[in-house]
């Protein structure tokens, strides 16, 4: 979808109304990394008021021996109803890394592979029914850069 | 996968080139859309915890990259590999 529209929608309160639509635009546009910063994206999801819930777990090593190569696991199929789950880290353009819509019987998890240039937090939001939860973990150290 | 970020040995910015969406169903029913960005690793690993009853069933995974490529792969649950998922 073409940014522009996507942001009307977004405007128009339309985010996550369901089907694949939810997913489309949640990545900014390659060529401006750096509009989006973790606040942004928090806005542009309608996320800025999430909650901390426990429920909501984002797993990674404190000390990545290569930022190139760095597993990340968010689980929130402790949390009913998961439209959208969104992985996202700050202290780097652009924020957001990854953004997966389960659906069906999928549980609402999801490993990867990210690449990191420096120590930073890596923030999940989960949107249910209920609205939007957060949790975040830190990575402390980061061996080689992975030019992120 | 290329971040965007890094520099030739002339210099020269390296293009970003990674995966922007991949979708997973099974027996034609989406199970998973996924959007992707820079931040993703280069040969990445993407691990997605498949729902209970799977066994039997026609996975197809669907992707495609900014920069217009795409490909699909299907594969066929058995049921050895749904119970060691």
């Amino acid at each position: 979808m073409e940014r522009r529209a996507w942001l009307g929608r977004v405007a128009r309160g339309g985010l996550g109304a369901g089907g694949a639509l939810a997913l489309s635009g949640a990545l900014a546009d390659d060529a401006a990394p750096e509009r989006d910063d973790l606040d942004a994206a928090l806005g542009r999801f309608g996320a800025d008021d999430a909650a901390a819930d426990p429920r909501l777990v984002v797993d990674v090593a404190a000390d990545a021996w290569s930022g190139a190569f760095v597993m990340v696991r968010v689980d929130a199929s402790a949390l009913d109803g998961v439209r959208v789950l969104h992985l996202l880290r700050d202290d780097h353009g652009p924020a957001t890394i990854a953004s997966l819509e389960p659906r069906g019987a999928l549980p609402a998890r999801l490993s990867l592979t990210i690449r990191l240039e420096r120590p930073c937090r890596l923030h999940a939001l989960a949107r249910t029914a209920n609205g939007w939860v957060r949790a975040e973990a830190t990575v402390a150290t980061v061996g080689a850069p992975g030019c992120g | 996968m290329e971040s965007g970020t890094r520099t030739d040995g002339q210099g020269i910015a390296i293009p970003p080139h990674h995966l922007v969406q991949v979708t997973l169903a099974a027996d034609g029913e989406t199970l998973a859309s996924l959007e992707l960005g820079p931040a993703v690793s280069r040969n990445p690993v993407l691990t997605l915890a498949l729902p209970d009853g799977i066994a039997g069933a026609t996975l197809e995974l669907e992707w495609r990259d900014n920069l217009g490529d795409s490909g699909t792969r299907s594969l066929v649950i058995d049921e050895r590999t749904a119970a060691t998922r």
